[in-house]
């Protein structure tokens, strides 16, 4: 056999192996490319998200109104502000496209409507700049044994021990008022931590579905989501007297799953305002020129079925803003309603 | 709990010890398998694998990112019959990719492995030709991840199934004297099981429990793989010095999601 043979071999080997690596790059889109990459955007929120139906939004009638903004020689930061004013029709807050100079973010869910809190006024005038803090949760007893605690953002994770703490120094408590005014959501599995020391039966958590294809409507079953009580020989639990969660239009993602649970446990209260929304669990994507994009993919209902992107309501009668008028002056209507809520409850009980 | 009645000073075959759990039941058997390749005479290759990876996974992006690849490999063949003409053969191997994106502002990784064994046939010819076919049986894992993501920040990768072998290889070529085999082998994973989440599911809905229809039959038509092989061993006394040439391609075509991997690498190694 002549070595010159193999030579062919070594040849087609190189040559098979050359057409395999090829055929994983089939981007077609340039990153300097405005139409191409403003196509992919939108073919992408297209494919992926999923509130089209129950917010109206014919995503064909915004495409017809936004590309032909885009040309050829579009330049970069117009671009942006093209793409992000298309994103900006789906009026949704976990919509954001991502670049090193920007994030769009849709504020008009929460700028539209009153905030209904200030920090300094509840920690001026209610916690006398003297309370613990730990996992990101502010608490003190207050008061006439009112248990408090503040939890800013779902984004800090709750340790159990934690937990086991801020429930022990506030277990003589009449009753406890859970404050998550301004929480603009995190880790859906803090939910779950907080959510078992409430409960001593398990509870529907609502539910969760996901895409299953391309199409507006291509959604899986409704999978449903419970949330066990903890074991109460191991940590401590908070049973059987009033809760107050107190909300605002600020709640949103993980904070408005956390109220459409609680809202659901019959010894909970929910007084403030509606809630900001936020009931779709967000997937990423990006675009050859290097920008991110976010938007809701995995849509979530409440325990009884409803759809919780539009925010959820108060507890019947419990429906209390907070004009900034009063904070300033050191007033929290909302916290004053919830602690009288409380031993109104306590009273109606002795 | 009900004790097997074992008389003092029997001795217990190993495998049917009752009191052994399963996991030391296991762990004696691959043992066993690891010490028979290292024992037994047979071929093996330990090799380094730096090559150019590209990787486009649209659970994760719909873009394709490149860069280096590195692995680590190992592969054992042994002649197990008296006339040789049939054997075993077993693969392991580690790789790691470290890839960038178009655009050059986000970075993916992935890290997976491999491990399959399986038997052969050989044929050998007098012109010094040699050439085998076989079949494997074994698993692949790892993960993509893409940090950027937040919900959807990596892909789970898993296949088990069987896998069908052929390569070839030419011994008589010399150089410097020494004598210099090239060889070329051929790995299609052909049926078997593999791993996917539906188009939009978030791993956070399988962690909390919806494990419906994650795992999927698999064939050439929906997880094309296949890997290449191309050797020199220059014999250098006990041992021959390996260079060489590989490609993968991993290929998953399920439920909208397109995973598209393939690495294009130089191997370095030594077969002892």
């Amino acid at each position: 056999m002549n070595k010159l043979n193999i030579l062919p071999w070594i040849i087609s080997i190189l040559a098979v192996s050359g057409i395999a690596v090829s055929c994983v790059d089939d981007d077609r889109i340039r990153m300097d490319d405005p139409i191409g990459n403003f196509d992919q955007l939108w073919q992408t929120i297209d494919n992926h998200y999923c509130f089209f139906r129950e917010k109206g939004i014919d995503w064909d009638s915004v495409y017809r109104k936004y590309r032909p903004l885009v040309k050829d020689d579009t330049q970069y930061i117009e671009l942006y502000s093209i793409c992000a004013a298309m994103l900006d029709e789906l009026k949704d807050g976990h919509v954001n496209l991502i670049s090193s100079f920007n994030t769009s973010y849709y504020r008009k869910w929460w700028s539209d409507y009153p905030q209904d809190f200030r920090l300094r006024t509840i920690q001026e005038n209610y916690l006398g700049f003297n309370y613990l803090q730990t996992s990101g949760i502010s608490y003190k007893m207050l008061p006439d044994t009112i248990g408090y605690m503040y939890y800013p953002s779902f984004s800090y994770d709750i340790g159990n021990l934690n937990l086991d703490y801020i429930l022990a120094i506030l277990y003589q408590s009449k009753g406890l008022i859970i404050d998550i005014r301004d929480n603009g959501g995190g880790n859906l599995t803090n939910i779950k931590t907080l959510v078992s020391r409430l409960i001593d039966h398990k509870v529907s958590g609502g539910s969760i579905r996901h895409k299953t294809g391309p199409g507006h409507n291509d959604f899986s079953e409704p999978y449903e989501i419970f949330y066990e009580p903890c074991d109460t020989n191991v940590r401590i639990a908070y049973l059987n007297r009033p809760i107050a969660v107190l909300t605002n239009r600020s709640c949103y993602s993980a904070a408005n799953d956390f109220v459409s649970v609680m809202k659901t446990i019959p010894n909970v209260s929910i007084i403030g305002a509606r809630t900001g929304g936020g009931g779709g669990l967000p997937f990423n994507s990006e675009m050859p020129i290097g920008w991110g994009v976010r938007f809701s993919a995995c849509p979530m209902t409440s325990p009884g079925g409803g759809i919780t992107e539009f925010g959820i309501d108060p507890s019947p009668g419990c429906e209390i803003h907070s004009p900034d008028s009063l904070l300033i002056r050191g007033i929290d209507p909302i916290l004053d309603f919830a602690i009288e809520h409380i031993l109104g409850k306590v009273e109606g009980v002795e | 709990m009900v004790f097997p009645s074992i008389p003092y000073g029997d001795t217990i075959p190993l495998f049917f010890n009752p009191y052994m759990n399963d996991f030391r039941r296991y762990a004696v058997i691959v043992s066993c398998l690891v010490a028979s390749a290292v024992s037994i005479l047979a071929e093996q290759h330990l090799e380094f694998i730096w090559g150019h990876q590209t990787t486009r996974c649209t659970y994760l992006s719909p873009l394709s990112y490149t860069g280096p690849g590195y692995g680590l490999s190992y592969e054992w063949h042994h002649s197990a019959w008296r006339d040789k003409t049939a054997g075993m053969q077993a693969h392991a191997q580690f790789d790691y990719g470290y890839l960038l994106s178009p655009a050059k502002n986000s970075r993916m990784y992935d890290l997976t492995f491999r491990i399959d064994w399986g038997v052969e046939r050989l044929w050998r010819t007098v012109s010094g030709f040699n050439w085998a076919i076989g079949a494997t049986l074994g698993a692949d894992g790892g993960v993509i991840y893409l940090p950027r993501n937040g919900n959807n920040p990596a892909q789970a990768l898993m296949w088990a199934g069987g896998t069908l072998t052929a390569r070839g290889g030419y011994d008589r070529i010399k150089l410097c004297g020494k004598p210099l085999r090239i060889s070329e082998s051929i790995e299609i994973p052909s049926i078997g099981c593999f791993f996917c989440p539906a188009y939009g599911e978030t791993y956070y809905e399988i962690y909390l429990g919806n494990h419906n229809g994650l795992a999927h039959f698999g064939w050439w038509g929906n997880r094309p793989q296949v890997r290449s092989r191309l050797r020199a061993d220059w014999q250098l006394g006990r041992y021959a010095l390996t260079l060489g040439f590989d490609y993968r391609f991993q290929g998953l075509e399920c439920n909208g999601i397109t995973t598209r991997l393939a690495q294009c690498s130089g191997v370095i190694g030594i077969c002892f």
